[in-house]
């Protein structure tokens, strides 16, 4: 029989999306990252928290290529991010979608100028096509009615939906989210949520996302990770991280953000 | 003060006065165009990756701006021909000289518009896989344009301003009518005035149309 001639496609055969070994990063005399070694599996949701300057942004920015590291190596689905020539760079950002604090929409385009833009410009598809797919994603982020709407006419919960549907038209394999919902009032958080959790379930995204929304990250990470002064300070099962730490550093990270 | 205001001889000579209009405005239009066109450029490649790029337009800018316009005006229009055997006609010499000088201005007031663009704008873009050259097309410029077009209007209007030192070389614009006349009629007071007029009522009406551009922006930014 044919079918068991099929070949094995030998990425699908490692289970490991992004493979982080000995990452050091530092601005100037500064270290930021002292040693960072991760490794996320194919639909993992990694949740990294820790205090403000630990460096979790600029992890995130170096899994991305917008920063270039000192020594250590990062891999995206076996991608070598460091020393990537610009083709193979745009490769590693075209299959990872990245969600920013503060939104970072494009403020001179409209919703859906902003989710199509990437897919017309870069992937070439066609105005049409690139429409229906963003008013497919629209509708998927609860935003469908904002189509023709500028960010400045959006409120902020709004905006990052819009961002995450930007991010998602590129067909991304994995989702870096960098505290997607901290600069959102209490209220407008929770849709957000709603959207990222909505996002790993249907198409079982592989994530990592900087939060400190622990009922979230309970509910959605399959592991935790505490970050400190660029180092990795516990790691664990997502519950277990949040319910019983182990560290005293992590216990007293998490009741700091607990009396938030 | 004993002149006497003859305002007449405007109604006689002030609708060959105001045809200098014509060569003012087809002297400074396409200086207008090339320096906008050259200054996006010389922006641009002021924030290249490349110290090559960034080197000359450092140089262009540092010449032509501090190089006064009659200097090079009459340069590329007398002293060029010498070294070169090539000459122009006055209105091509006159614009490429404001076009060069307009163009280190509008350089500057480009790249003011460019810094203010938050750093992040570039970051959003190039995760979604934009080339820094893409960034510049699609998301830096089409930002700094708008908020550039306030200090580039003002750059036009000192373009618009240098089409009157083209009288040294004779293009027959309102000025050069101006001397013209009054050499002819010992009336400058009126022709002058009259000059005057012309020119504002120029500058006031491209200010206008400029406005007009700048309420185009449905946009605002967050
Ligand atoms: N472009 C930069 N140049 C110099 N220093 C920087 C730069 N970006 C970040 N840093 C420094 O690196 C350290 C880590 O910054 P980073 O933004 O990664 O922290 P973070 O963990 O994301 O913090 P926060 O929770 O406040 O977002 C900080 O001390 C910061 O001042
Ligand atoms: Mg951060």
């Amino acid at each position: 029989m044919a079918t068991n001639l099929m070949p094995v496609a030998k990425a699908d055969a490692d289970p490991v999306l992004i493979r982080i070994r000995d990452v050091h990063k530092s601005y100037g005399a500064v270290n930021v990252l002292n040693g960072i070694s991760i490794d996320v599996a194919k639909g993992e949701v990694l949740v990294l928290c820790g205090p403000s300057g630990c460096g979790k942004s600029t992890l995130l920015r170096c899994i991305n290529g917008l920063e270039t590291i000192r020594s250590g190596s990062i891999a995206v689905d076996g991608r070598q991010v460091e020393g990537a020539t610009p083709d193979l760079l745009q490769q590693i950002r075209l299959s990872t979608g990245f969600v920013f604090q503060n939104f970072n929409l494009f403020p001179h385009m409209t919703t859906i100028e902003n989710i199509t833009i990437a897919p017309t410009k870069i992937k070439g598809l066609s105005k049409r096509e690139a429409n229906e797919e963003a008013r497919r994603l629209l509708e998927q982020v609860g935003m469908a009615d904002k189509a023709q709407s500028y960010p400045f006419e959006l409120s902020g919960g709004q905006r990052q939906r819009v961002a995450i549907a930007r991010a998602l038209a590129m067909k991304p394999s994995l989702m870096l989210f960098d505290e997607p919902t901290s600069a959102l009032d209490p209220e407008m958080r929770e849709e957000v949520l709603h959207v990222i959790r909505r996002v790993h379930q249907e198409h079982n995204m592989t994530m990592i996302v900087v939060t400190h929304e622990i009922g979230f990250a309970k509910s959605v990470a399959s592991r935790a990770m505490l970050l400190d002064k660029g180092q990795i300070v516990e790691e664990a099962p997502a519950r277990e991280f949040f319910e019983h730490p182990v560290e005293e550093r992590t216990r007293k990270f998490l009741r700091a953000i607990m009396n938030d | 003060m004993n002149y006497t205001f003859q305002f007449g001889v405007l109604a006689d000579y002030g609708p060959y006065l105001a045809g200098g209009l014509w060569y003012a405005w087809w002297t400074s239009f396409p200086s207008i165009i090339f320096t906008t066109i050259l200054g996006v450029l010389l922006a641009a490649m002021s924030m290249s990756q490349r110290w090559l790029l960034r080197g000359v337009s450092v140089v262009f800018v540092d010449l032509f701006r501090t190089l006064p316009v009659v200097v090079l005006l009459i340069w590329i229009h007398y002293v060029m021909p010498i070294l070169t055997g090539f000459s122009f006609s006055p209105t091509v010499s006159s614009v490429i000289a404001l076009s060069l000088n307009g163009a280190a201005l509008a350089c500057e007031a480009f790249r003011g518009g460019l810094e203010a663009i938050p750093s992040t704008q570039a970051q959003a873009a190039q995760s979604l896989g934009f080339s820094r050259w893409q960034v510049m097309r699609y998301i830096t410029l089409p930002q700094a344009f708008f908020a550039t077009l306030p200090s580039l209007t003002n750059v036009h209007i000192t373009v618009i301003k240098n089409v009157t030192v083209t009288v040294l070389i004779a293009v027959p614009e309102v000025m050069f009518r101006a001397q013209e006349l009054t050499v002819q009629f010992f009336r400058p007071l009126e022709f002058y005035t009259g000059a005057a007029f012309l020119y504002v009522g120029l500058i006031w009406g491209y200010a206008l149309i400029m406005r007009t551009l700048e309420r185009l922006q449905k946009w605002q930014p967050i």
